[in-house]
């Protein structure tokens, strides 16, 4: 479940940066930015001679690699820095998610697909660029939405912003039935989802409250513009009245006049 | 007849086995087999075909069938003439439920 990014070792002459913006939230979740500082540290003094690391203040993380192989074994230290961000050290997909944006910088216009091997995929799944297209632009990933699920930000990416999974944890289907587990909505119960004895009421009820807070949970630049859902709580008399609006832009239906009467 | 609240009643062939609940894709208006993929789907279109399946059993109840304590609205569909989502059309679902009222609990204090 890692994301891994695996650049080639010839690339001498050329500069990567890495950006990590507002690391603050990834040291805070897991672990500290000393901790990432240590992983890049280790790595980009394995082999490289002229590498540097700069981590300024927390918040933000530079990688500048300055010759020779050290540019390889210095991706490798972002692929560490991936794992950590993603993984159960430091940090959590959920926290990258949250706004936080990953830049990634590639100057000198390197060529992707002859050593940076491994960042085609970083490129493309972020930006959509062709393999062997330059990478002398940003890459801005809003993460949480490919890093730390997907195993690079990527052909998943825009599928996995809607993939069922994301609603109803542990959600699956065999192309003929749905099934959701009763813990993945809320303030569903066995009883209430009985086949009999229960009331389709609770169990709607518990997949739109899911839905309301699965939508809240998006950030700003997550937002969806196809979808919206809604949900209010009023207290009128003796119950608790709960509105629900969900919106979605759709195609046309078709177009079938009803039956005259 | 009266209101029937068994959750077969809104989906035919509904299963439950108290710990995960099951509905036909067939149960669920115009939902397809790929939409309904766990990886490759769209919670969008499951959440759509819910919205759906709920107006129309609802509006196709008679008035003596229907619940009192829930009621779906007549979806708003308005026709998108500009900006990116021109030629689409904003469909909105609305349900309204009457719970009983419960002692709620405090919220948590900000950090």
């Amino acid at each position: 479940m890692s994301n891994t990014i695996i650049i080639g070792a010839s690339s001498g002459g050329n500069t990567l940066y890495l950006t990590l913006d507002n690391t603050t939230a990834i040291g805070a979740a897991g672990g500290t930015s000393s901790a990432i500082g240590q992983a890049l540290t280790n790595r980009a003094n394995g082999t490289a001679a002229g590498s540097s690391i700069v981590l300024g203040a927390g918040t933000l993380i530079g990688v500048a690699v300055g010759v020779g192989d050290s540019l390889g074994s210095s991706i490798v230290a972002g692929l560490s820095l991936t794992n950590r961000a993603d993984g159960s050290s430091i940090g959590s997909s959920t926290v990258l998610g949250s706004g936080n944006i990953i830049t990634v910088v590639l100057s000198d216009g390197i060529a992707i697909g002859s050593s940076f091997t491994a960042g085609i995929s970083l490129t493309n799944r972020a930006i959509g660029l062709a393999a062997g297209t330059s990478l002398a632009q940003y890459l801005v990933q809003f993460a949480g939405s490919a890093v730390g699920t997907s195993t690079v930000i990527g052909v998943a990416d825009a599928a996995s912003k809607f993939k069922p999974l994301d609603l109803f944890v542990g959600y699956s289907s065999d192309g003929t039935s749905i099934t959701i587990p009763i813990s993945s909505v809320i303030g569903l119960t066995a009883e209430e989802a009985d086949v009999t004895t229960g009331d389709w009421r609770e169990v709607l009820q518990a997949i739109l409250l899911r839905a309301v807070e699965h939508h809240r949970s998006f950030t700003w630049s997550e937002q969806l513009r196809t979808y919206n859902a809604f949900g209010m709580n009023q207290l009128n008399n003796s119950t608790y009245n709960r509105y629900f609006s969900t919106t979605f832009y759709t195609h046309q239906c078709g177009a079938n006049v009803v039956q005259e009467p | 007849m009266a209101f029937v609240q068994a959750p077969t009643s809104l989906w035919p062939g509904y299963t439950s086995d108290g710990t995960n609940i099951t509905i036909p894709i067939a149960a669920l208006d115009g939902l397809s087999a790929a939409e309904a993929d766990a990886i490759t789907g769209d919670w969008r279109s499951i959440m759509l075909s819910i919205c759906s399946t709920a107006y129309s059993h609802y509006i196709g109840l008679a008035t003596a069938d229907r619940p009192t304590a829930f009621q779906a609205g007549a979806p708003s569909i308005q026709a998108v003439t500009s900006g990116t989502l021109i030629d689409t059309f904003k469909t909105t679902y609305s349900f309204i439920f009457n719970n009983a009222y419960c002692v709620p609990d405090i919220a948590d204090e900000p950090v």
